[in-house]
């Protein structure tokens, strides 16, 4: 507990000599994010004519949460040129984005912010805060902290039930490790993340002889288009893993909550507990044979 | 040689030239000096300029070093990637990427490209020794090139998540979307350098086409001759490698179809490649920034796309006339 208050507490300075030291002089009007993962914070905590421009990953149902609100906005293409005749106050971007591109506007004086691919879900909070602060949307982005500790909360496992193991493997095999923002929060709803069982950390392929040597009772796919479990079943149709179903529940977590953190967090909780109470049915008619 | 070849060329890559700074995603009018918008001049001077400039420099210089390349080796199959240094310098990009030193200043990157570079071409010095053959200069180059592919490798499997491995790739790609004047002011001099030192082999080039033999009784020192060569294409590919990623098929196929003009002498083969080179980088970023849809594909990609199948029809053309 008293460690919790100090680490609040550091927390809180910190957030408060970065607000200093990057205090805007005015809240920006022509708002233009190149990162998807930016765009869905920036959707929900501004009106939507203070955006100049999403990332045309924001339009792409695959990969975004915010493909449907996305299509009526305007995007780049992620090139210097299209974001310079857009005259934005402020860029949002990701530090892995082209350097080219950034130098760019660098060179032309553009003001941009750079956002990390957070690590844990208290960096992804604190992303959604740091991302309102640059918006001048504090408040906004208060509420949606809240919103996404409420959902977390709901999502929780309860203290009476025993956890479940769980791994993720989406197509092409990649599986995120326990040290993930996914790995959080399938820790919270009660899926334990064996990925470091089978050596895997961050994002890292998962070797699907180890895998199928000794199974989690979730395996989460990965779906390509939004309701459709059997294009899933194909994707994870390798006969050895289809041999451990009677023993294993496949549950379907999108390709799309992996990527991103922040308002995803909700969505990406409410499908991990769909996948815990699916597995813990199976497990209950499998009890009842 | 036919003599309207030179000049014609000279004024396709004008044309092109031209053609690239008009040309982009954003449309501009042309009463863009009138019509004070600093957005639009900001587009034309601080993107499109170095972006053109940095084509002619890049295509001209790889055209010529595929020349001198193959025109030394006496093989057609030679390209200024032969040598490693492409490959080493593309490494010392990737690897100031992956320890993430390249963000903290625009010139950290193309400073690292050009490090690799000059890495490469010591380690091809000390390779293959100073009295070198042909044979061992190349096998030299082999190994460099696959050391520096197997480092990249690593770099990409070692990178903590697929935005990472992202970043790297797409460096990799080879484009020139979005390069500035830094850029180009690291990658020119090097770049020029390098040209002038190989427009100064052409004599070695010419008596080679007699033979080692024949061209030692000519009196060319050939060993000086081919480290100054290694040093020439070093610096091109080293220079052009460390702004613009790998960049492909422009020195392999450009010097097959300027022989097809300007005959296969290979000491009057070497301004003609150039000039075609940059012809064909130009053409291969504006159809980048043409193609309709989505982002815009990598330089690189769209050069092999070309390329490649370019180059399987001039070899077909090449084997009927021979047999």
């Amino acid at each position: 507990m008293k460690l919790r208050v100090v680490s609040l507490l550091g927390a809180l300075l910190l957030v408060a000599s970065s607000a200093m030291a990057t205090e805007p002089a005015r809240r920006p009007m022509r708002i233009v994010s190149l990162n998807m993962c930016v765009d869905g914070i920036l959707i929900e905590l501004v009106s939507h004519d203070r955006i100049a421009a999403l990332s045309h990953y924001a339009r792409d149902p695959q990969r975004s949460t915010i493909a449907h609100v996305a299509q009526h906005l305007p995007i780049t293409y992620e090139t210097a040129e299209e974001v310079v005749a857009l005259r934005p106050d402020l860029v949002l971007t990701s530090r892995h984005s082209a350097i080219a591109t950034r130098n760019a506007l660098q060179r032309v004086g553009i003001r941009f912010e750079l956002f990390d691919v957070p690590d844990s879900i208290e960096e992804s909070l604190a992303q959604v805060r740091q991302v309102a602060r640059l918006l001048g949307a504090e408040r906004e982005g208060e509420e949606m902290v809240a919103r996404i500790e409420a959902a977390l909360e709901a999502a929780r496992l309860p203290a009476d039930r025993q956890p479940l193991t769980a791994a993720i493997y989406q197509p092409g095999g990649l599986s995120a490790g326990a040290d993930t923002v996914v790995g959080e929060l399938m820790e919270i709803v009660g899926l334990r993340n064996i990925a470091a069982r089978y050596g895997v950390q961050d994002y890292r392929p998962l070797p699907l002889e180890i895998l199928v040597a000794d199974p989690p009772d979730v395996l989460l796919v990965g779906e390509t288009s939004r309701g459709a479990p059997l294009r899933a079943e194909k994707i994870v149709r390798h006969r050895a893993l289809r041999a451990l179903e009677p023993r294993m529940t496949h549950a379907i977590f999108p390709a799309k909550l992996l990527y991103c953190a922040g308002p995803t967090m909700i969505e990406a909780a409410a499908a991990l507990v769909r996948a815990r109470e699916q597995a813990l049915s199976a497990q209950r008619a499998r009890g009842a044979l | 040689m036919r003599r309207w070849a030179i000049p014609t060329l000279i004024v396709l890559v004008a044309i092109l030239t031209v053609l690239s700074i008009a040309v982009g995603r954003v449309t501009l009018t042309w009463d863009l000096w009138t019509a004070q918008d600093p957005v639009s001049r900001l587009i034309l001077i601080e993107l499109r300029l170095p972006r053109a400039i940095l084509g002619v420099l890049v295509g001209a210089s790889l055209g010529l070093a595929g020349a001198a390349m193959q025109g030394y080796l006496r093989n057609a199959l030679a390209e200024p990637g032969t040598l490693g240094v492409s490959a080493m310098s593309a490494l010392g990009a990737v690897l100031s990427i992956f320890f993430d030193i390249a963000s903290l200043h625009p010139w950290v990157l193309p400073i690292c490209g050009v490090i690799g570079g000059m890495a490469g071409m010591a380690a091809l010095f000390l390779l293959s020794g100073m009295a070198a053959s042909v044979l061992t200069l190349v096998l030299s180059g082999i190994i460099l090139s696959s050391l520096a592919i197997a480092g990249i490798s690593l770099a990409l499997s070692l990178s903590p998540s697929p935005w990472a491995a992202g970043e790297i790739v797409r460096w990799m790609l080879g484009s020139l979307t979005d390069r500035s004047f830094d850029e180009l002011s690291i990658a020119a001099p090097l770049i020029v350098a390098g040209s002038v030192i190989v427009l100064g082999c052409r004599r070695p080039l010419d008596a080679l086409t007699l033979g080692e033999t024949g061209a030692r009784s000519l009196g060319i020192d050939l060993n000086r001759a081919q480290w100054q060569l290694a040093l020439g294409i070093g610096l091109i590919v080293g220079g052009s490698t460390a702004v613009t990623g790998v960049i492909g098929f422009v020195g392999l196929i450009v010097p097959h179809l300027m022989r097809a003009l300007v005959g296969s002498r290979p000491g009057a083969l070497l301004i003609p490649s150039a000039l075609g080179g940059a012809a064909l980088v130009l053409a291969g970023d504006i159809a980048v920034r043409l193609l309709p849809g989505g982002s815009e594909l990598e330089l690189g990609v769209v050069m092999s796309l070309i390329g490649a199948p370019f180059f399987f029809v001039l070899l077909h053309s090449m084997r009927r006339k021979l047999t």
